[in-house]
């Protein structure tokens, strides 16, 4: 290899051939949530399908990233997905155990005959005539190439597509802010049952006044956060014996850029600091636990966005608000908006949107979360700019439009997960676990079919892949 | 026999029980989930979900009772 030093420092590195893992039908890039759906669903419609993950195991967030799965939209892959974790006692309620988690992962796409690839990162997308030919992969082989005839980006961040030149939004429009980001961890030791049973839990379940006190008296000399975010039981450990162990969110690094390695390495040095701080906090003041001890921390840190692509639509925030229906609905959400605030402490589940010339702060369930909006929470809106007792909340879910799962411009190219074509609200409220993995079905399945009928992914015949859908999914 | 509802305290703003009410008995505040008690069948899907074991079924006459109504 060769390189050529310039005078600013800055390195030339010299064109060279990268060695070609050779041609999928389907390349499906990232093995989060929505990479597994896709890749599952690619493969059991006949394509020869190549998933690619940075991490060393699938599942993404839900695993490395500790983060329990919310039983929103399970249907078709991700109800399966449910059902496999049921039965190895890996799932109730909203809780999950990420370590199952990721075994059934493996056994599942290994079930449908997918080649993987873990520990190999996508670093770049060759592009010809509209279409991305290839990926480019980093990994303990070096560089290399992959080619494929369709590929689904399931990174989360976009990067196959931005690297491939697709056009990319990113954060808060006015000011580019991300949502803060959170290390998750685990406790062990906690006697659930005193907690449950707790004055505490049942007046104050978010923590938010025993958090205020705190920091009046001293016990805890910065504000991190002002509320619990969640905290779930582990399942399938020894139960009622003091030695319940629990899952929590509530450690959160703000100001953040996740596409930054300078910035997402101080997030990850500054969450294990939050954790430390927390974990000793909740010993010290939260019943039940009182032998409490840390666990471990994620390894994957919870970045809730970065890049969204911009596709055939751009799914709107009071699109989102309203439940508007969409002739080519490929799933739904039933989340509320849930923004981990860019700013400052708190979870904020309203959005601002200018209705009819009027600034409103709009809810799509009535509950403003743990920051209210600047209106107070009577003045809070429902999805038409109503407020207060005339506030008729939408009921249902809402509809992701297959359009924002396809970039603009590309001829080959589908997204999933997290970096779906929506506004900045939208996909706070889109961004849920089942609802990546229904996207992901979504993709993988109409990659398949935009390659058996020979057109591009924005041009299939929808109906078609909605009647598949519906079909897989009963 | 007096029917039992859902009865909701120590709430943390999830929304599974929302997602998961068959009757759309469940409505969100600044305070969390509260359950319509003449829309609730006393199915207890909800209770059975709760992440933070926030809901119970209680005996209708029992909440009377303690509400005054």
């Amino acid at each position: 290899m060769s390189f050529r030093i310039l005078n600013n420092g800055d390195v030339i590195e010299e064109a060279r051939e990268l060695k070609s893992l050779g041609e999928y039908d389907v390349v499906v890039c990232g093995g989060g949530m929505a990479g597994f759906g896709a890749a599952v669903a690619a493969s059991r419609k006949g394509a020869r399908v190549l998933l690619i993950e940075r991490e060393t195991s699938l599942g993404g967030l839900a695993t490395v990233g500790l983060v329990p799965i919310p039983k929103d939209t399970p249907a078709g892959i991700s109800k399966e997905m449910i059902s496999r974790l049921e039965e190895v006692d890996a799932h109730t309620r909203r809780n999950s155990d990420p370590e199952k988690h990721k075994l059934i992962l493996d056994r599942m796409v290994r079930e449908a005959k997918i080649d993987l690839l873990l520990d190999t990162a996508i670093v770049d997308a060759v592009v010809e005539n509209g279409k991305v030919r290839g990926a480019v992969l980093e990994s303990k082989s070096g560089r290399q190439v992959v080619m494929g005839k369709r590929f689904v980006d399931c990174t989360g961040d976009a990067d196959l597509a931005y690297f491939a030149g697709c056009e990319c939004m990113s954060g808060r429009p006015e000011d580019g802010k991300h949502q803060a980001c959170s290390i998750d961890f685990r406790l062990g030791g906690v006697d659930y049952d005193k907690y449950l049973d707790s004055d505490l839990k049942a007046d104050d379940p978010q923590w938010i006044k025993l958090i205020e006190a705190a920091h009046r008296d001293g016990r805890m000399p910065v504000m991190y956060e002002n509320h619990l975010n969640w905290s779930v039981f582990v399942p399938g450990r020894p139960k009622h014996c003091g030695k319940d162990e629990i899952c929590i969110c509530i450690a959160h690094s703000r100001n953040c850029d996740p596409l930054s390695n300078r910035d997402l390495t101080r997030m990850y040095l500054e969450g294990r600091e939050q954790a430390d701080f927390w974990a000793r906090f909740i010993r010290e003041n939260v019943p039940g636990y009182e032998n409490s001890y840390l666990i471990d921390t994620s390894a994957l840190l919870g970045v809730r966005e970065s890049r969204r692509v911009v596709g055939e639509y751009i799914l709107k925030t009071l699109d989102f608000a309203r439940g508007t229906k969409f002739d080519d609905a490929i799933t739904a959400t039933f989340h509320h908006f849930d923004l981990h605030n860019p700013d400052g402490v708190g979870n904020i589940k309203w959005a601002k949107e200018v209705i009819d010339g009027k600034v409103c702060y709009v809810s799509s369930t009535g509950n403003p979360g743990s920051l209210e909006p600047p209106c107070g929470y009577a003045g809070m809106t429902d999805g038409w700019g109503r407020c207060g007792a005339d506030r008729v909340f939408k009921t249902g879910g809402s509809d992701i439009p297959y359009r924002s799962l396809v970039p603009v411009k590309f001829d080959n190219l589908l997204v999933a997960g997290r970096c779906l074509s929506s506004e900045f609200m939208a996909q706070a409220a889109s961004r849920l676990i089942l609802c990546c993995v229904n996207m992901g079905q979504a993709a993988g399945t109409a990659a398949v079919q935009s390659l058996k009928d020979n057109v591009a992914p924005r041009k299939i015949d929808v109906k078609k892949l909605q009647a598949q859908l519906a079909a897989d999914r009963t | 026999m007096t029917r039992r509802v859902a009865v909701v305290r120590g709430c943390t703003g999830c929304d599974t029980c929302r997602w998961l009410c068959k009757v759309q008995a469940i409505s969100f505040d600044h305070e969390g989930a509260h359950v319509d008690p003449e829309k609730c069948v006393g199915c207890g899907v909800c209770a059975d979900n709760c992440q933070s074991f926030a809901i119970r079924l209680k005996p209708m006459d029992q909440i009377e009772k303690e509400t005054g109504k």
